[in-house]
């Protein structure tokens, strides 16, 4: 009974209390009206977890593997500025998630994902992404499909702090010695989102083609933890993390086409209003199908 | 029908590829949420010492924390730091702040347009968007009345 009450203790302990690092570091909060802002928004709306296929009714227990493969709009000197210094945003120019969706019953499935901490391109990401959504028939061939989905995870890059600020010009190689300390930055975008979206397809027996259209929005509680390192290596407690809280809204518009009995490959166009237009494509194998 | 959608399938993804693009400029706001006036009869509380917290005592540069140049703008610390002390990278006889002569006062220099005062070396604030006029007039007509600490 003691031992349990001391457990009990710790997690509370645990719970309340934030990162040491968090404790040291101030937090600033950034809204979708500055340019800051809009550059979380832009790269919390590049790993929005749409369904990226057509919602289609499935039999209870069936498992399909899948990839995805993100294009990530490459963003202008001007979008990329942050007062007269610009940010190394471009660092990826596609990114990859793998996907797994399994049927609970015939009309509610789990859908997750994991982006593992691979270096690719520039960037190491390690980034989790989970769904759940019931699909039922409606009215002759429309499905709709609502879906609930998240993500939570983290993408490391040298965004703040890259060498080539050092010869672009007097004011930004001032800018490098001194607040870089010309070291290259260990910055930590860190994307925790929520989605609530409906999905509707337009799904016919003999069709090998499914359109599918649907609109969300996106809960935001994305961090950008700037990694400034100092001489010793350690990371610089005097810049602060910035942090965005702000709602927005999403629209996609795809088509999944059914390959062979047991593959499927989709387009799926993503908007999100005030960050971007992109594509995304997955091809999916059914693993196990009942 | 089953053209319409292969149709409707092959824009989709024509479209997406050829229209994948970021959806916003990110303009920033010159005067960073503080008021865009001159103020001709300022006070160092009210409208000078928000300029220098909100645009200087910034992560990296003149926090207590990092004081570049060994100046730290922190709220209620930013009047000792500047005025009548000797500002030691202008690599001459200048105050920080002088009182009643802003022509002299190295802040001053530092913070604007023309290099020639502040002998090349960066504008303040550095890498940044710079000081707006009128912010900047505010500034010098709070020097030019005696840089009080009203």
């Amino acid at each position: 009974m003691r031992a349990r009450g001391l457990i009990a203790t710790l997690l509370a302990l645990v719970i309340a209390a934030p990162p040491l690092a968090a404790q040291e570091r101030a937090v600033e909060r950034r809204s979708f009206s500055d340019g800051q802002g809009k550059l979380m928004a832009f790269y919390s709306a590049v790993l929005t977890f749409t369904p990226v296929e057509a919602p289609r009714e499935r039999r209870r227990g069936e498992l399909a593997v899948g990839l995805e493969l993100g294009y990530v709009p490459q963003l202008n000197a001007e979008q990329r500025r942050v007062g007269d210094k610009p940010e190394s945003t471009n660092l990826a120019p596609v990114f990859p998630r793998p996907r797994v969706s399994y049927a609970l019953t015939d009309r509610l499935a789990i859908e997750g994902s994991w982006i593992p901490p691979v270096a690719f391109f520039d960037v190491k990401a390690n980034v989790v992404s989970l769904a759940v959504s019931w699909t039922a028939p409606v009215r002759g061939a429309l499905r709709l499909s609502p879906r609930l989905a998240g993500a939570l995870g983290s993408v490391e890059g040298a965004i703040t702090c890259f060498d080539d600020l050092a010869t672009r010009s007097p004011d930004l190689a001032e800018y490098w010695g001194l607040i870089c300390y010309a070291r290259e930055s260990e910055d930590d975008f860190q994307p925790r989102h929520l989605l609530v979206e409906l999905m509707a397809a337009w799904e016919r027996p003999a069709a090998r083609v499914t359109p599918y259209a649907g609109l969300g929005a996106r809960g935001d509680w994305t961090e950008f933890d700037i990694g400034v390192i100092r001489g010793d290596g350690s990371r610089d407690p005097d810049q602060p993390i910035l942090a965005l809280r702000t709602v927005r809204p999403y629209g996609v518009l795809g088509a999944t086409w059914r390959a062979a009995p047991r593959a499927r490959a989709t387009a799926e166009l993503l908007y999100a209003p005030g960050s971007l237009v992109t594509i995304r494509l997955q091809g999916v194998v059914d693993a196990i199908r009942r | 029908m089953r053209f319409a959608v292969r149709l409707a399938a092959a824009a989709t993804l024509g479209g997406g590829l050829a229209a994948g693009c970021a959806d916003f400029t990110a303009l920033e706001d010159p005067a960073f949420g503080l008021p865009d006036v001159e103020v001709e009869q300022p006070s160092f509380t009210s409208d000078v010492e928000p300029i220098l917290v909100k645009r200087c005592a910034l992560g990296g540069c003149h926090t207590p924390g990092a004081s570049q140049g060994g100046l730290a703008l922190a709220p209620s610390a930013a009047y000792d730091e500047l005025v009548g002390v000797p500002a030691v990278t202008s690599g001459g006889p200048f105050q920080r702040v002088e009182p009643g002569n802003s022509a002299n006062s190295w802040l001053v220099r530092r913070i604007q347009a023309d290099p020639a005062p502040r002998n090349g070396l960066p504008r303040m604030p550095l890498a940044a968007t710079p000081l707006t006029p009128n912010q900047i007039a505010t500034i010098v007509n709070w020097i030019d009345q005696g840089a009080l600490r009203n």
